[in-house]
């Protein structure tokens, strides 16, 4: 069987925990190459899924590290995809990022809601695509369940700074350290951090830890009551509006209409 | 009014008549009883005021003639008196034949009547009236009466004993027996009719009161029953009750009170005190109080039945009904028309009383047969509010079905006018869309054709230019789409600002490059006029911003052919943190016919010489709706065949550099090549400096960083650096002090401006100029590429 062959592949030549595992769900292969160029750079193992229901059936044999998703696919969309996902002990708790070029505020707002972790509008740009998968399966690899599930025998020096030093921003967004002080507390110093970051990270120390108050207050939007003008100070944005300009330019569409949605279902 | 018939005659009838009769000789007088079948006794009377009530048939007859007085001399004192009268009649038989007579004493209401009849020295007594079980009467009827039989030529003596606490209503008669019957059918058959017709009446007036809650006609309903009440009472009905008999007089007491009240409060109702004023309504309630209560007591309390302030009181409602009469009139209160008719029968009825009170008109009323009668003005005002509520009630009937109709009509319009927009609305969009699919193909085809061809030639040689040119076709071709798809969801018209703080120089820069692109197509040159006191960041929705200066730009490059265009930014005028800017883009094409300047606003509709171009005729509409929606207004203005200029002024807030996202947009460029060349940036912007510092570093820099030029010249003193990037505007010293530094102590050092704002030298006199410009925020890419040509430059420069 195909997807065995795949398994086996897979197994016999990334054992766990070494390399990321990508998998693309698209019904147009076109569309990802561009992506696929980018990721080649990297030591990451991609799978691609043509269709829905083949993307579910590796997701749950693969259990990759992040998925890349179209929405509008023949026999069944993304969103369905996602909520599948999602039902699946196995597969739950695996970072989606939605790359489709359905662009609609609905949309967004659908994509979001079923947790994808972020939703970028085709046509996108390769490498910043590349920059928030990193960002994603990072913040991934710090979670507790994932910390859990195999040692870290394997990772280099600079990748545990870096993991480390993500760690410590994720505690630290509201009331941010200077840049030296962060690469003292993790064993470094500043500009060996930016460094790291931009090698292993693909963006800057400034520019990662924007990525990460945004997908931190995307979780704030919807598991809490705090209001956006709390939120935006908990996380460090310099004001509600600061916080209202950046989440939109990223996701497409502002966190009261987030909120309003999730609120909504 | 209900005891105003009652009583008003009684008292006086007797008086006045007594008075009015002096001249009779009474006493001893033989009355032939027999000569007529009717006979009125009163003229031949003897009479006897017993004060003490104490007297028996004995001592009467004991005090022979002297005890009477002769009432042509004296008017006896009482009326409502407690003392016994005491009458002495001389009857005797002249005829040769036997005859009966019926002796009535006066109106059924007297209530102690004791009648001796002598003859031959031996007496018989009978009696009557509310004091004696009614078993006990002679005759057990309404009107009490006692047979006497009178033999051919014999003579009777006739003692009648009256006492009673009402007035002393006393007219004896004899009647022989058809008369009575007569006279007691008439009397039972006006009875009967009126009574008949007022319960009749009654029973009508409560129901139509109490289904229409036409609240005076319920009251006017009950002062009627209560005064039909009372005049049974008075009348001797109460004979069908014998047990009721020894209660008369509290009775008729309370039923007086009771109409009393109701008949006050019909005043109240009527007259429409409560709009009269406070004072009005303080005394009508203190009289009506007063009323109330004396009448009240007056059922109980003896002495105070007998005065005259109860008298009074009991015709009270006459002088009440004139003076709020009046008030309504000197207040201006609107009566109803049956409130009108009301006082003026009123008014007839206290006329007509007092009219009675004088002279001999008082013998008509002898017989008190108008008590019944009397009830007409209540009656007719009865039935003048049941009329009235009838007719209200039809009005309001006919008013409910004709608001009803007017409803329906109003709405019938409503839904037609409803229907009429709603169908022009539906043909007008139907007619927008059908253009817009006429242009779709059209307009979505050019941009993928022009696509092709780019394709095609790069096929056959690879010119880099191109590359870009497709890509930039193929965007444009998605904001073509972009708009399509806002239109047709009427986004635009709900769409919110999203204001942001950004740099307005890098914004305009990128701007004039697209529209250098756009204008490039017919062979046109843009020459962007920026002026040099623009702010240096505004807040402002740049996306929809870019939209219309795009808009008008692609506009003016489809109606241009190897022309020129000029985008021209100035600041109008500054206002604390405002500051207004005029915006403007002016074309040498082929313009358009003065007067079509509101037509072209309108979605697909173009410019009657705009055939040939592309487009779908939704971007001028777009500019617009969106410039509204900013606050401000395109202004166009054209000669045809020489050009045309489109220009807004809009209003913006001026930000601050702390209120940025980022000083440089990612690249996300993979290449580390920093190869440890030392860079110093200089920016006294805390959060630039340390984001450049990031960027840099991440790329293998070494970053020294400094918030001030003094600070930068004790690290350029101390440490080797290999370029210098400085922003141009910090306070107290800035760039180009720092520039003027560098270029006297290292010459040939590189320094980098890296500003929000073109390079502007204070002082033209020195031929200062930096290696390089960059304009805030530049792509990490730009910046790199920049950063590392000045860097490999420099090491030669210090080299030789």
């Amino acid at each position: 069987m195909h997807n065995e062959d795949v398994v086996a592949r897979w197994q016999h030549v990334a054992p766990r925990n070494t390399r990321s595992r990508i998998l693309i769900v698209d019904d147009c292969s076109d569309d990802v190459r561009p992506a696929l160029l980018a990721m080649s750079a990297r030591e990451w193992h991609v799978s691609v899924a043509n269709d829905a229901r083949q993307g579910l059936r590796r997701a749950r044999l693969l259990r990759p590290d992040l998925i890349l998703l179209d929405v509008h696919m023949p026999h069944m969309d993304g969103f369905t995809f996602c909520r599948l996902l999602r039902e699946d002990e196995v597969t739950r708790s695996i970072p989606v990022i939605f790359l489709t070029s359905a662009g609609a505020l609905d949309e967004r707002l659908e994509g979001l809601q079923l947790g994808g972790v972020d939703y970028i509008v085709k046509p996108y740009e390769p490498l910043e695509v590349l920059a928030r998968m990193r960002v994603h399966l990072r913040l991934r690899q710090n979670s507790p369940a994932v910390r859990a599930e195999g040692d870290s025998a394997s990772e280099t020096d600079d990748e545990m700074v870096v993991r480390a030093a993500i760690k410590f921003l994720s505690q630290n967004l509201g009331a941010l350290p200077s840049l030296p002080d962060i690469a003292r507390t993790v064993g470094t110093h500043d500009k060996r951090l930016s460094r790291l970051f931009r090698e292993h990270m693909g963006m800057t120390v400034f520019a990662c830890v924007r990525e990460m108050r945004l997908k931190k207050s995307q979780e704030l939007l919807s598991d809490t009551d705090m209001s956006v003008q709390e939120i935006a100070e908990r996380l460090g944005f310099s004001s509600a509006g600061n916080f209202t300009t950046t989440f939109r330019k990223q996701k497409g569409l502002t966190p009261t209409e987030f909120r309003e949605q999730i609120n909504g279902q | 009014m209900a005891n105003r018939l009652l009583h008003p005659y009684f008292l006086p009838v007797l008086i006045i008549w007594l008075v009015c009769h002096s001249g009779f000789v009474v006493a001893q007088e033989r009355v032939d009883v027999c000569a007529s079948p009717e006979m009125k006794l009163i003229g031949h009377a003897n009479i006897l005021e017993d004060a003490t009530a104490e007297l028996d048939r004995e001592s009467v007859v004991a005090l022979g003639d002297d005890g009477f007085y002769d009432i042509s001399q004296r008017a006896p004192s009482w009326g409502h008196t407690s003392s016994a009268v005491w009458l002495d009649f001389r009857l005797q038989n002249r005829s040769d034949s036997h005859c009966e007579r019926w002796l009535i004493v006066g109106e059924p209401r007297l209530e102690n009547i004791q009648v001796y009849v002598g003859q031959d020295g031996s007496w018989r007594q009978e009696r009557a009236g509310s004091a004696y079980p009614l078993e006990t009467w002679s005759v057990p009827a309404r009107q009490p009466r006692f047979k006497m039989i009178f033999e051919p030529g014999t003579e009777k003596r006739l003692l009648i004993r009256v006492t009673s606490r009402s007035s002393l209503l006393i007219n004896p008669q004899l009647k022989d027996e058809q008369s009575l019957i007569k006279s007691v059918t008439d009397r039972q058959l006006i009875d009967g009719f009126v009574l008949g017709m007022i319960f009749l009446v009654l029973a009508i007036a409560f129901a139509v009161g109490y289904v229409t809650r036409f609240y005076l006609l319920l009251i006017n309903a009950f002062a009627l029953l209560f005064y039909s009440l009372v005049i049974l009472v008075v009348n001797g009905y109460l004979i069908y009750t014998p047990s009721l008999l020894p209660w008369t007089r509290e009775l008729i007491g309370l039923l007086s009170f009771g109409t009393a009240s109701f008949y006050y409060l019909f005043f109240y109702v009527l007259f429409r005190v409560r709009r009269m004023g406070t004072g009005m309504n303080v005394v009508f309630a203190v009289y009506t109080s007063v009323v109330a209560f004396v009448l009240f007591a007056g059922a109980f309390e003896e002495p105070l039945a007998k005065s005259d302030l109860y008298s009074f009181l009991r015709y009270g409602g006459y002088p009440l009904a004139l003076v709020l009469t009046l008030a309504a009139i000197i207040r201006g209160v609107r009566l109803p028309w049956f409130a009108w008719l009301f006082s003026i029968m009123m008014l007839i009825q206290g006329a007509q009383w007092v009219w009675w009170q004088m002279g001999d008109h008082i013998w008509r009323f002898g017989d008190d047969e108008f008590d019944l009668i009397a009830a007409s003005a209540l009656l007719a005002t009865l039935l003048s509010a049941l009329i009235f509520a009838v007719v209200r009630l039809r009005r309001h009937e006919r008013e409910a079905v004709a608001e009803i109709s007017f409803m329906q009509h109003a709405e019938n319009e409503r839904l037609e006018k409803q229907v009429a927009l709603r169908t022009e609305q539906l043909r007008e969009s139907l007619q927008a869309r059908s253009s817009l699919l006429a242009r779709v193909s059209h307009d979505l085809r050019g941009p993928l054709n022009r696509i092709v061809n780019t394709a095609r030639q790069l096929k056959a040689e690879v010119v880099p230019g191109e590359i870009s040119k497709v890509e930039r076709i193929a965007l444009q071709q998605i904001e073509f789409i972009d708009d399509l798809l806002q239109f047709s969801k009427n986004e635009l018209h709900q769409m919110e600002l999203v204001l942001e703080p950004g740099y307005l120089f890098g914004f305009l820069r990128e701007i004039e490059d697209e529209g250098a692109f756009l204008a490039s197509r017919q062979g046109n040159r843009l020459s962007c006029s920026l002026a040099d006191d623009l702010p240096a960041l505004v807040q402002a929705d740049f996306r929809q911003l870019r939209r219309v200066l795009i808009n008008l730009l692609n506009n003016a490059a489809k109606f241009t052919r190897d022309g020129s265009i000029v985008l021209k930014v100035e600041c109008l005028e500054r206002k604390g943190k405002q500051c207004a800017l005029a915006f403007s883009v002016q074309d040498t094409g082929t313009g358009f016919p003065q007067g079509s300047e509101k037509h072209l606003l309108l979605p697909f509709h173009r410019g009657l010489n705009a055939k040939q171009a592309e487009g779908h005729g939704l971007g001028l509409s777009i500019v617009g709706d969106l410039l509204e929606q900013m606050g401000a207004k395109l202004v166009m203005s054209s000669q045809e065949g020489k050009g045309s200029t489109f220009r807004f002024d809009l209003w913006l807030n001026m930000a601050s550099e702390d209120e940025i996202d980022s000083v440089f947009t990612e690249s996300h460029l993979m290449v580390t090549g920093g190869g440890g060349h030392r860079l110093l940036v200089v920016d006294d912007i805390e959060f630039a400096r340390l984001f450049l510092g990031d960027l840099f570093a991440g790329y293998g820099f070494e970053v020294s960083l400094a918030a001030s030029v003094d600070e930068a010249l004790s690290i350029l003193a101390t440490d080797e650096i290999d370029l210098v990037i400085t922003d141009q505007f910090m306070p107290d010293v800035d760039g180009w002090a720092l520039l003027d530094n560098i270029r006297r102590s290292s010459p040939g050092l590189p320094v980098l401006l890296y500003s929000a704002h073109p390079p502007k030298n204070r002082d033209d006199a020195r031929a200062l100029d930096f290696d390089a410009t960059l304009i805030k925020p530049a792509s990490s890419e730009e910046l790199l590429a920049c950063v590392e040509r000045l860097c490999g430059e420099w090491p030669q420069a210090r080299l030789s």
